[in-house]
């Protein structure tokens, strides 16, 4: 029998048996990745959008009440095809709500102040949100009564409907065509395209945006209304919410047009027409503000958007097995941290690419992803200045402490109790100076740290201050890579949403691991040789 | 035009192929791997095994006095080394000749290295303890010490080494030797045998052992830089024997693709200084010739079963 040292290995190709094994490998893991995607695809239609789920909006409002009878106006979400409310709560001590009389104000909630002073409310919304929450909604808006018609085609301070640049233009409008969702359609491109939006510092009211062609985004929405109105067509603004993701929310606007009877939604500033993104949820109609006070002042309002655990966590009646493989049922706070752990291998990837295809060698395999990694946790710019004083300064430590002839580990561990002091301190020099928020920009990983140190000392022994300088270049630029990847937020979601897409990662982390051809740095350390045997010939 | 200018830079991927280049990736996924079996390793990795894997095939390798297995057994080294005057204390898990030093001499009670450091027999006790804490070896597992006895280069390297003490490499393949070259030491490399920090490569002909040009911090080189000696003049003395015991410790450790390092002691002749089962790829730029080759010819030969490589027949 052979000795296996004297194996024969066919350098000229990878042998047929070993490249088939690689082959159906490879092509499971691909098929793997493409069916759980599918599956999950097909069991949840919704596994895409982070914003399916379970929500709830917290309205904090507080206003001051000069009398008693003051009243306070709060817009509240209401039910429709994209939401469902499953739970309200109302905070309102010494205030006493009064239901609105008219429909149009359905939705509206009237607290009235019991005595002067300053008064609080809370009100929380828990819903479910999707595309396709209720498949039957309710009309969750009567027809509009012919006698209601004036009020949407009047004209305010702000919304001037009779000024002569608005007639004018609908005028000019009305001779190319005289029907109303021509018309409509006209006016709303002109308000999408011909007005300049944006700048806080521009008008806002109507008039003086037409005029001048350039209006804040509101004055934009305001532009539209008066047109329409000045058109008599019936036109509004409506407020409500942008439901995307955790956090203090702002509210944003829209214009709605009357046609056929039917409230139909436009938007020239974010260039949607006819339909509400299913993740606006409406909240007031005819209002510029969601919150407001008649009589009263001081109206601050602050609303707070969480994610909620889905529907499945909350009901042990309808959990399944396969639920293990939704992590976005897990609690919002833990999903940057598993999508993080989730972007790891993304890491890998980008650091073994560098070492199989490009020929690089960095401080420690996966120094470059963790180093990346601790920048994602914190304030980046904090923390490369943090990781590069730490390295300056454990490089003269360990200098120094070189003549103490200490024993590797307890040399380490000399180095380690140093990192951390300096981190400790770093933290609360940050926090003395106020150039961070938080301690989180110097959480670098410490052992990592430590042992980089050690391995620049050593590698500045060994191998000289150049190659240390390579091997710290490159360890940067990989590391800048990893960066940039991890700190993807798209791409955190989908590995998030998707972590079977880990089955590709594996499969290319195989391609890499039988990648035989030359790495690039090779092309330039035996250049001399093909040189040369051109040079000779 | 361009492409000569680009070519200054770098080789295109088809030319290297075609020159028979090795490239790491490949070394890997094609030799190491499938040749060199992991259970084999601790036979390179661990010198003291390779010595005795070298004693049990009658290689020769440096006569060793002692080995220390434990910090306690520190005390009784003066006495050990009290009637030796030149020695080498070494790692018996190291790499890339880290925490080796030579002692040449005896200045008092301190030793003395070739480049004329002095150590007290404290320090020494140390650097022992440092390498037995794992200081020096691979993945900073606890370690041996080893003390050998010092190599006597052998005269013919005078010209061509200067403040140290040459090694040939030779790779051998499927117990075939396959390229070797002499690593020169230089004021550069400081009397160290390694071509990073600027020691000369000499290709070797591994028909008559002797030199047939050199690389020099990646250019080519006909002479020694610091000597002038001409390395066309260097002929390895005992080279049957060399690569005699280069393919008998490779089929000895079980290895199908290893570097063996030897020097060539004046006394003793040539004497195994150690293993590695993951050699390096520059000595195709000393030989300035494709390992790949050397490789394709000897599984041309060994598939006809006929060796025509080794000079002389020497190989049993």
């Amino acid at each position: 029998m052979t000795e296996p040292y004297r194996r024969r290995i066919d350098l000229g190709s990878i042998s047929i048996s070993r490249n088939f094994v690689l082959l159906i490998v490879v092509t499971s893991l691909l098929l793997a990745g493409t069916a759980a995607m599918l599956t999950r695809f097909a069991y949840d239609g919704t596994w895409q959008d982070s914003r399916t789920g379970l929500w709830r909006l917290d309205y904090r409002v507080s206003f001051n009440a000069q009398r008693e009878g003051d009243r306070l106006q709060i817009w509240l979400p209401r039910d429709n095809p994209h939401l469902r409310i499953y739970r309200q709560m109302l905070n309102n001590p010494d205030l006493v709500p009064e239901t609105s009389r008219s429909a149009i104000y359905q939705s509206r909630l009237n607290l009235i102040a019991e005595e002067a002073g300053e008064h609080s409310v809370l009100a929380t919304f828990e819903f479910e949100l999707g595309p396709d929450v209720r498949q039957t909604a309710r009309v969750s808006e009567p027809p509009v009564a012919p006698a209601d018609m004036p009020r949407w085609l009047r004209s305010t301070r702000t919304i001037q409907a009779t000024s002569d640049i608005a007639k004018s233009l609908v005028s000019e409008w009305k001779q190319e065509s005289a029907l109303t969702p021509d018309l409509v359609q006209r006016i709303f491109q002109f308000c999408e395209q011909e007005l300049e939006k944006g700048d806080e510092a521009w008008q806002e009211d109507a008039e003086s945006t037409l005029r001048d062609q350039m209006g804040t985004d509101m004055g934009c929405l305001k532009a539209m209304v008066a047109l329409c109105r000045t058109a008599l067509i019936g036109a509004r603004l409506s407020s409500g919410f942008e439901i995307v993701e955790d956090g203090e929310i702002e509210p944003v606007y829209w214009v709605e047009v009357l046609q056929d009877g039917i409230w139909v939604p436009f938007n020239p500033v974010h260039g949607f027409a006819g339909k509400l993104p299913w993740n606006w949820v409406k909240v007031g109609s005819d209002s510029e503000l969601v919150v407001s006070t008649v009589g009263g002042e001081d109206v601050e309002a602050e609303f707070l958007l969480t994610r909620l655990p889905t529907q499945h966590s909350l009901s042990a009646g309808n959990r399944h097995w396969s639920s293990i493989f939704d992590l976005t049922r897990l609690p919002r706070k833990v999903h940057d941290v598993l999508s993080l752990m989730l972007l790891l291998p993304l890491g890998a990837v980008i650091t073994a690419f560098f070492h199989t295809v490009i020929g690089w060698r960095t401080v420690g395999i996966f120094t470059p992803a963790l180093i990346a990694l601790s920048f994602i946790l914190a304030d980046w710019r904090t923390g490369v200045v943090v990781f590069a004083l730490a390295i300056s300064l454990g490089m003269v430590t360990r200098s120094l402490v070189e003549p103490l002839r200490l024993l590797m580990v307890a040399r380490l561990s000399f180095m380690l109790t140093l990192v951390v002091i300096f981190l400790v301190l770093t933290v609360s020099c940050l926090d003395y100076f106020r150039w961070t928020p938080s301690a989180d920009a110097v959480l670098l990983p410490i052992v990592i740290l430590t042992l980089t140190i050690e391995k620049i000392y050593s590698s500045t022994i060994e191998e000289g201050a150049k190659n240390t300088a390579y091997l710290l270049l490159a360890t940067i630029v990989v590391s800048f890579c990893c960066y940039l990847l991890l700190g993807w937020k798209s791409i955190g979601l989908l590995v998030l949403h998707l972590p079977e897409v880990h089955c590709f990662t594996l499969a290319v982390l195989i391609l890499l691991g039988r990648y035989t051809g030359y790495r690039l740095t090779e092309l330039f350390r035996f250049r001399d040789l093909a040189f040369a045997q051109v040079s000779t010939t | 035009m361009l492409n000569r200018f680009l070519r200054r830079f770098w080789a295109w991927p088809s030319e290297l192929q075609r020159l028979g280049v090795l490239g790491m990736n490949r070394r890997n996924a094609e030799l190491v791997l499938p040749l060199n079996p992991r259970a084999n390793f601790p036979n390179v990795d661990d010198k003291l095994r390779t010595k005795s894997l070298c004693t049990k095939y009658q290689i020769g390798v440096p006569a060793t006095i002692a080995v220390l297995n434990h910090l306690s057994e520190l005390k009784k080294l003066p006495a050990t080394l009290s009637a030796c005057s030149e020695f080498v204390v070494k790692p018996a898990r190291g790499s890339g000749g880290r925490g080796i030093i030579v002692v040449a001499g005896r200045h008092g009670d301190r030793l003395v290295t070739p480049s004329g450091r002095e150590y007290t027999e404290a320090d020494l006790r140390h650097h022992c303890a440092e390498i037995m804490s794992g200081l020096y070896s691979l993945g900073g597992h606890t370690d041996s010490v080893i003390v050998e006895q010092r190599i006597v280069c052998h005269p013919i390297f005078n010209r061509f080494a200067v403040g140290g003490t040459p090694d040939i490499r030779v790779i051998v393949y499927r117990g075939e030797p396959a390229m070797a070259m002499a690593r020169l030491p230089t004021k550069a490399s400081q009397g160290k045998a390694n071509l990073h920090q600027g020691a000369v490569a000499a290709a070797i002909d591994l028909h008559s052992g002797t030199a047939y040009g050199g690389v020099w911090r990646n250019r080519v080189v006909t002479g020694h830089p610091d000597t002038e000696a001409s390395l066309a003049d260097l002929e390895i003395p005992h080279w049957p024997q060399v690569l005699e015991y280069a393919c008998r410790l490779a089929s000895g450790l079980g290895l199908g693709y290893v570097g063996i390092d030897l020097v060539i002691d004046q006394a003793n002749g040539p004497l195994v200084l150690e293993a590695n089962a993951r050699p390096g790829l520059a000595i195709q730029l000393a030989n300035r010739q494709g390992l790949l080759i050397a490789i394709q010819r000897i599984d041309a030969a060994l598939s006809r079963n006929k060796i025509r490589i080794l000079p002389n027949s020497q190989i049993a």
